[in-house]
């Protein structure tokens, strides 16, 4: 029985990062951790800080995980030691699947900087193809490329990329417990046959919608975007969005809008095979809403209190 | 069977499974019995 299992300590404010199987005890971790969070079922953070007058210094610590984690459950574990959670994440993926890698500013250089930069979290295969016609296909050619150029060519998250490459990511380790707050709801179903017409795609729209309508209710909130998702029998998918007039949880709308969007996008060249909505930027459904002249208001509250029965 | 000297949680190195590893003596001699799940097992010899 071998699961890989990994593990990221991290040393400033040192925390561990663990990646673990879903048969994995908590137990063996709890000990040394002050605060722990668990990315998915087989890894997890930990902030070791307030734990090195008892437990000694990261790397210790990290090696007392690893042997527990072998003798208690027998998998083994691979873990980064870092000064933050990005590099931890980077070195727990160095050397695998029983290792312990320390990266911190003596040897972040030396270590992170050769590497490709696919292995930057949140550099996925669209922002890798970006960065390489841009001359940027290591961690070491991002962190040295001027922060303008990333912020050009990527927005935002270029910004958000050169911190991470340079070793500068400063948010803190999560408590388990912590629940992010909910940013959208969705809901994609691949049909049992493909779609070929847009009855069928308006049928789909109109059952999605109304489960995703369900739960945002279940959240008291409405969307003030919808986003609809198509895949077609290509496997080629794409994503397009519309700003609603007022936030609405009404499945009959949100349906409209998904449609709306569909007509718009899909021009059926092939069959499509799955389909999916989502609404987004949510707000709390009893929040004021700015009425419409033109909007029957009165409508849209009815649609909402049928979807509500 | 004389006396059970541990129980700790550990997982079978030479086998496999994980459960809770009772360090037994027998005749004198100290040997590991597995509690996994309700299940009992030992470690095949060679």
């Amino acid at each position: 029985m071998l699961f890989l299992n990994e593990f990221g300590l991290m040393c400033k404010w040192r925390a561990v990062y663990i990646e673990r199987c879903k048969h994995g005890s908590g137990a063996s971790i709890r000990k040394p951790a002050v605060v722990t969070r668990q990315g998915a079922e087989c890894l997890a953070y930990l902030d070791v800080t307030g734990s090195a007058a008892i437990a000694g210094d990261a790397m210790h610590i990290a090696q007392e995980i690893s042997n527990r984690i072998k003798f208690e459950l027998g998998i083994t574990a691979s873990i980064g030691v870092a000064d933050n959670k990005i590099t931890a994440k980077l070195g727990s993926d160095y050397k695998k699947p029983d290792a312990i890698t320390r990266i911190e500013k003596d040897n972040y250089k030396e270590i992170v900087y050769p590497l490709p930069v696919e292995d930057l979290l949140y550099v996925g295969p669209a922002t890798k193809e970006k960065l390489r016609r841009g001359g940027i296909t290591t961690i070491g050619e991002l962190a040295e490329a001027p922060v303008e150029f990333l912020l050009h060519r990527l927005g935002k998250m270029g910004v958000v990329l050169h911190t991470f490459a340079t070793g500068q990511d400063v948010s803190p380790v999560q408590n388990t417990e912590h629940i992010p707050t909910i940013k959208s709801v969705g809901n994609s179903a691949t049909t049992p046959r493909d779609l070929i017409n847009n009855e069928d795609v308006r049928l789909m729209l109109l059952l999605l919608s109304e489960s995703v309508c369900a739960r945002m209710r279940e959240l008291a909130s409405r969307c003030t975007v919808v986003e609809l998702y198509v895949r077609d029998t290509e496997l080629q998918s794409f994503i397009r969005q519309r700003k609603l007039a007022t936030p609405s949880c009404s499945s009959t709308e949100l349906a409209d809008t998904a449609y709306a969007l569909f007509l718009a996008n899909y021009h059926w060249e092939k069959p499509a095979r799955s389909i999916g909505v989502r609404g987004s930027g949510l707000v709390e459904a009893y929040e004021c809403v700015q009425m419409s002249l033109y909007q029957d208001d009165q409508r849209r509250q009815k649609w909402e209190r049928i979807d509500a029965t | 069977m004389n006396k059970v000297l541990d129980v700790c949680r550990a997982a079978c190195q030479t086998v496999g499974g994980v459960g809770d590893r009772y360090t037994c003596l027998i005749r004198g001699q100290e040997c590991y019995l597995w509690l996994e799940k309700g299940r009992w097992f030992v470690a095949a010899k060679e």
